[in-house]
């Protein structure tokens, strides 16, 4: 015979059951309401769990690619200094090369003009940048180039010598000098002068940077160079109208001769000029790049950091009524069980 | 009529009110317990000469208590199913804190290309390293969790077979109690109780369907229809493996020489602990391995290094494994590397090596110069960090019994991996969450009609105590009755 509709056990067993649940929820709609994440971002998303994570992993390497373009940057922004340094020197150099082509006696101040800006040439193409010598293009840990009047003799200053007593017989210091005709001098620049600067003989002499620039890889499918290197044409062309009238004895020379290297090296000084500005251009292209990626990257990361909010993120309003809401249901419950609890036929017989 | 047969009448009604009270307060006295049914007594009008109890009866429902079998059954295997997930879960934990093997992925991916944009500086090249480090640990510990995920639920399966012979051997002595008393007409409604109680602790362990024949004999199946106990206990048997290989099931649980787990049962179990936790076992933490150890063969590939003469194999570069010889050929899983998965000792500046070989080559063997990437030894050279890079967003083949799409980059497949796990475990929570609340509510209606209300009980002792009083009140008027007679004889 089923007489009872309801168990004691049952009564009591599901206030019980009804406070755990909600005290489940609780703890889970506080975690929320404080962190505005899902309180447990897994359990809530499931298989879009990869979409966030993915997103994030994205997210992390942007931000690298931001990063490591900075550093690109600054070498890019120091090399851009440095070189505008270089060519505001090579155009002095060109007024000082007017006023010695104008009156030989001042070939003195050529001459001391031209020592001066080869050893500053040097200087800035040895420049570094926390510790990597920017024109040394892949070998950034050697020095390119070494101090032409150096002591010991540098390599290049030994070949020139060689070079120059090969051709003419005598040093560039001996008196001698002043027999050679400005057909002879002309064919020693052209000819055994100019190989000195050949990038053959260039890298063995002067200079110990590699020919390969710094390749850097500026968003995830974009690789640029972000250097350049002492081995340029326009930085040997540089070199050797400096060597050309620091060092060729130019004190001596009989005017033909000498009108002939001052006017061989105003020639190449323009050239090189020219070079460098364009080398300089391409190193501002590169600039330009890794700024257009950084744009980029700053729009995809705002875009990415707004999915990820959107996955992961619950309303904190909403959590917060949900709170409030579970806390008056928990306290009805308290209630009710404290009633449940009082409610015996016991207390009344 | 006579006095005489009045004097009897009213004495088997206090005969009966005392049988009544004594079901009152057995039944109040086990109100709180979970399984016993609420007892009544019933009674039979004599012809002429009052009542008397005919037998103690309890309240049933057989249908209601059927459903409680089987949502425990089911709650306890989606249970046991969630439990080994979460655990697996914190191999991953909040993709906010960047802890999963994925994560992991990325920070070298990032390392990498921050070092790439340095390479000269040491530090970079060291940072490198360190995050390829914390990536093969993390590798190593997802394996070891995964590891003491199987072996626990193999603890597990092995607790519950022990458990499964003592509650039918406990059956076995409960169910002969029973047709012997039904034979005798003896009262067995607690025995019945207790036998309900067993089943219902059985079923959390295995799903099972019962059978009741005469006498309250009672057959029981496991839910695929193995016997588990039919006049006699069957013997369930399981060798528990101590420590469980990667890559390989476990052993199968028998019942009676009949396998019913695994793969080659021919009448698996559906339901319960047991079928849980072999799925987490074989199932679930396989695949999670071979997804781990999928990442980590694919990490040996990308970073293996290439003979720069030409013609030479492959090596293995950044990451080697315990008794590496070669890199593992593509797209065919290779059981327990990540558990092996660790940073060639060459390129590791806690272990003696140089963090630079990263950038330069020659980790694999730094005095063959086949392999050795930057000849002139510059300091900038990017080609072969660029290379890695490249090789680290290229598309890989990872093998099917990874139950992952075959095709993608590893980063692409370690998020997967993660989401597969996260929809497994959403999945498993969803049942468990179903499976439990059907079971509360199941038990719910199972106890609000066949449990004890107390207030009822009470009711009806008040009920019992004035059928008593009207009783003894109608002997003694009776007794005065006969006294008045004697006096009129006298």
């Amino acid at each position: 015979m089923k007489t009872t509709f309801v168990s004691t056990a049952a009564l009591t067993n599901a206030t019980r059951e009804a406070r755990v649940n909600l005290q489940v929820k609780l703890a889970a709609a506080q975690k929320e309401s404080t962190n505005a994440r899902h309180a447990d971002v897994g359990l809530s998303l499931g298989y879009l769990t990869q979409r966030t994570v993915s997103l994030r992993q994205d997210l992390e390497r942007l931000s690298t690619f931001k990063d490591s373009n900075s550093v690109a940057t600054s070498r890019l922004e120091v090399s851009q200094t440095v070189l505008e340094g270089v060519s505001d020197a090579a155009q002095a150099f060109l007024t000082t090369l007017q006023a010695a082509r104008a009156s030989q006696s001042s070939n003195g101040v050529a001459i001391t003009d031209a020592k001066a800006k080869l050893s500053s040439f040097v200087a800035a193409m040895n420049t570094a940048v926390n510790g990597a010598h920017i024109f040394a293009g892949v070998n950034t840990d050697v020095k390119p180039l070494t101090d032409y009047f150096g002591s010991p003799p540098s390599a290049g200053q030994t070949a020139m010598e060689l070079a120059f007593t090969t051709e003419f017989g005598v040093a560039q210091s001996d008196p001698g000098v002043e027999t050679i005709t400005s057909g002879q001098m002309t064919a020693f620049l052209d000819g055994a002068f100019a190989d000195l600067f050949d990038s053959a003989t260039w890298t063995t002499t002067w200079s110990a940077a590699s020919d390969q620039n710094i390749v850097s890889r500026i968003t995830t499918n974009e690789r640029i160079q972000t250097s350049s290197n002492a081995n340029a044409e326009a930085f040997r062309a540089i070199a050797s109208v400096y060597t050309m009238i620091a060092d060729i004895g130019l004190e001596s020379l009989n005017t033909d001769a000498y009108h002939a290297v001052i006017d061989k090296a105003t020639a190449v000084m323009g050239q090189a000029i020219g070079d460098l500005t364009q080398l300089r251009a391409g190193l501002g292209t590169s600039q330009e790049r890794i700024k257009a990626a950084n744009d980029r990257i700053e729009i995809q990361v705002t875009l990415m950091q707004e999915h990820i909010t959107m996955l992961e993120g619950v309303d904190p309003y909403e959590a917060t009524a949900r709170v409030n809401a579970l806390l008056t249901q928990i306290e009805t419950a308290y209630a009710l069980t404290a009633r449940l609890q009082n409610l015996s036929l016991i207390n009344h017989i | 009529m006579s006095l005489s047969a009045s004097l009897s009448t009213a004495n088997s009604s206090l005969y009966v009110s005392g049988d009544r009270t004594s079901v009152v307060s057995r039944n109040i006295a086990n109100a709180d317990k979970a399984y016993y049914s609420r007892k009544s007594v019933e009674v039979v009008t004599v012809t002429g000469s009052g009542v008397r109890t005919s037998a103690v009866v309890r309240a049933e429902d057989p249908v209601l208590f059927r459903q409680v079998l089987s949502s425990s059954s089911g709650a306890a295997m989606h249970g046991a199913m969630l439990e080994a997930l979460n655990f697996l879960d914190a191999t991953i934990n909040d993709p906010e804190l960047d802890a999963s093997p994925a994560a992991l992925i990325n920070k070298l991916a990032s390392s990498l290309q921050t070092y790439s944009a340095q390479p000269q500086s040491q530090l970079a090249a060291e940072a490198a390293v360190r995050s390829a480090r914390d990536l093969a640990d993390g590798l190593n510990s997802a394996a070891a969790t995964v590891r003491s995920v199987r072996n626990d639920a193999d603890t597990g399966i092995q607790a519950s077979v022990d458990r499964i012979n003592s509650l039918l051997s406990q059956f076995e002595a409960l169910n002969a109690n029973i047709v012997k008393g039904s034979l005798a007409n003896a009262d067995v409604t607690d025995y019945l109780d207790q036998r309900d109680e067993v089943l219902a602790n059985l079923s959390n362990e295995i799903g099972i369907r019962t059978v009741l024949r005469d006498h309250n004999d009672m057959a029981v199946y496991t839910d695929s229809g193995v016997t588990l106990f039919d006049r006699s206990a069957r013997n369930v048997t399981f060798d528990r493996t101590i420590n469980m290989a990667p890559g390989l099931a476990g052993n199968a649980v028998f019942i009676d020489g009949v396998p019913v787990t695994g793969a080659n049962a021919t009448m698996p179990a559906q339901s319960g602990r047991i079928v849980g936790l072999v799925q987490a076992r074989d199932d679930i933490a396989l695949s999670y391995e071979a997804q781990l150890d999928e990442i980590a063969r694919v990490l040996v590939t990308q970073f293996a290094e290439s003979d720069q003469f030409g013609g030479g194999p492959d090596v293995p570069g950044l990451f080697t494994y315990s008794g590496a010889t070669s890199v593992p050929p593509d797209g065919v899983l290779v059981s327990g590397m990540a558990a092996a998965i660790r940073v060639n000792p060459n390129a590791d500046p806690d272990a003696g090596g140089l963090a630079t070989r990263l950038r330069d080559g020659g980790i694999s063997n730094p005095s063959v110069p086949a392999y050795i990437y930057n000849v002139d030894g510059a300091a900038s050279f990017t080609d072969r960090l660029d290379e890695l890079i490249g090789k680290m967003g290229q598309s890989y083949t990872f093998d099917a019994a990874a139950k992952l799409a075959t095709g993608g980059t590893l980063a692409d497949y370690s998020a997967t991996s993660v989401g597969w796990l996260q929809e497994a475990r959403k999945l498993a929570d969803g049942n468990y969450a179903y499976q439990s609340t059907l079971n509360q509510r199941s038990f719910e209606s199972f106890s609000r009609l066949t449990g004890v209300n107390l207030d009822e009980e009470l009711s009806l002792m008040l009920e019992l105590e004035r059928s008593f009083q009207t009783s003894s009140k109608l002997i003694s008027v009776i007794d005065t009755m006969f006294n008045s007679l004697i006096a009129a004889i006298r």
